[in-house]
């Protein structure tokens, strides 16, 4: 048997803020953000949300799609790198709330590229055929963890939840996931980080305020995206014994409109097909790919489709994986 | 390079250990790129009382070239 995706959800907090709204910075410097990231408008969670509360909307949307009980879920894979706590699992409260009595549920950090690596771990936890029905929820509001007064990053994220069921079939089913290819390199973990609040520097230690707040070298984060994305996507299609011009999507991570374009470019594979979100939604982080998934499956039928998926975020991670749906 | 240097180190998060010279071009500072270069420009503006207009922040200006525009 193998696994299929049946269904998706997401929920986006708010309403959407546009870059004009960003006052902090300078009104003549404002139209730099969408030129250079293609980045109009993004949500923030609002005071009282949590990531659980983002996550639990988006796994209820997915699972009412399907018309699927949560009480038949077997796990509950949970992506974040903002948690709502250190400890314990921030999947453990979309558990609970989804009364998923018989799921064990728990957390995965792979930073940007956490929905796929948590798609790719369901795919194979439903392969060994001990589980039926799996739930892969993603979720983060980095509007936590921006410093405000930076105009490097805090225009380019924005809040919002995503989720997936994939469940078992028949190894002969025309869905499925059908090859992946998933790398990890953490000679760059410090291009991309929130440096406090972990056990290498608790917040009591810190000297500087700003180690509390997100950290990215952009050029170098550019090139290692444009690079490795396009190492994993040409990987995957081998594996997967396709041609570019099989996909009928590429879906990026949706971290810049032109590392998604210069991606799909290198890969030989139309813009037309490209997939992005990211001016509506900014990058959401881990719950992007899945984001824009769900809303291109709600925009067009998604029956028939060959999709490749592909992400790259801190660690440094990155891959792809094609499914059919 | 005194307080620019301090500016430059705080904005860009510099440790000691790397080297400012009066002959350092912004383009070689870790993290320069055109959304950092806002934050260096915010940042002089509230260090120096320095509205954006009175100086030119481009990858080839030398540290010491800025440091005359801002003593200017």
């Amino acid at each position: 048997m193998k696994a299929a995706l049946i269904s998706t959800g997401s929920w986006v907090p708010g309403d959407p803020i546009p870059n004009s709204a960003l006052t902090q910075f300078p009104a003549e410097r404002l139209p730099l953000i969408q030129q250079k990231t293609g980045i109009a408008f993004r949500h923030y969670a609002g005071p009282g949300e949590t990531t659980s509360d983002l996550a639990l909307k988006a796994a209820q949307r997915c699972l009412a799609k399907a018309g699927f009980p949560a009480g038949q879920l077997d796990a509950i894979l949970l992506t974040t790198s903002t948690p709502d706590r250190l400890i314990p699992a921030t999947a453990t409260s979309v558990q609970a709330a989804l009364g998923a009595s018989q799921a064990f549920a728990f957390d995965l950090n792979s930073v940007c590229s956490g929905s796929l690596f948590a798609l790719h771990v369901a795919d194979c936890m439903l392969r060994a055929g001990v589980y039926q029905n799996i739930l892969v929820v993603s979720a983060d509001i980095y509007s936590r963890f921006l410093d405000p007064q930076d105009f490097a990053t805090y225009p380019y994220f924005g809040d919002g939840a995503s989720a997936a069921l994939l469940s078992t079939v028949p190894d002969d089913a025309p869905v499925g996931f059908a090859a992946a290819y998933l790398r990890s390199d953490g000679r760059g973990a410090e291009l991309i980080q929130i440096p406090a609040g972990g056990a290498r520097l608790p917040h009591a230690r810190m000297k500087n305020p700003r180690d509390a707040f997100f950290k990215m070298d952009g050029r170098a984060v550019y090139e290692f995206a444009v690079t490795k994305g396009t190492e994993a996507v040409q990987m995957t299609l081998a594996r997967a014994g396709l041609q570019p011009a099989d996909l009928d999507w590429l879906i990026p991570h949706q971290a810049n409109q032109f590392i998604c374009e210069e991606i799909a470019r290198r890969c030989g594979v139309g813009v037309e097909k490209l997939v992005t979100n990211l001016a509506r939604r900014g990058n959401t982080a881990s719950a992007s790919l899945l984001l824009a998934l769900d809303e291109m499956r709600d925009q067009a039928d998604p029956a028939g489709r060959t999709i490749c998926l592909v992400a790259f975020g801190g660690g440094l991670s990155y891959g792809a994986m094609v499914l059919r749906t | 390079m005194g307080k620019l240097g301090q500016v430059i180190r705080s904005t860009f998060g510099l440790d000691a250990s790397f080297l400012l010279t009066a002959q350092t071009q912004l383009k070689e500072i870790p993290g320069w790129d055109s959304m950092n270069s806002v934050n260096l420009e915010l940042s002089i503006n509230a260090e120096y009382g320095l509205d954006s207009s009175n100086f030119t922040l481009t990858d080839e200006t030398t540290l010491k070239e800025l440091a005359t525009q801002l003593n200017q």
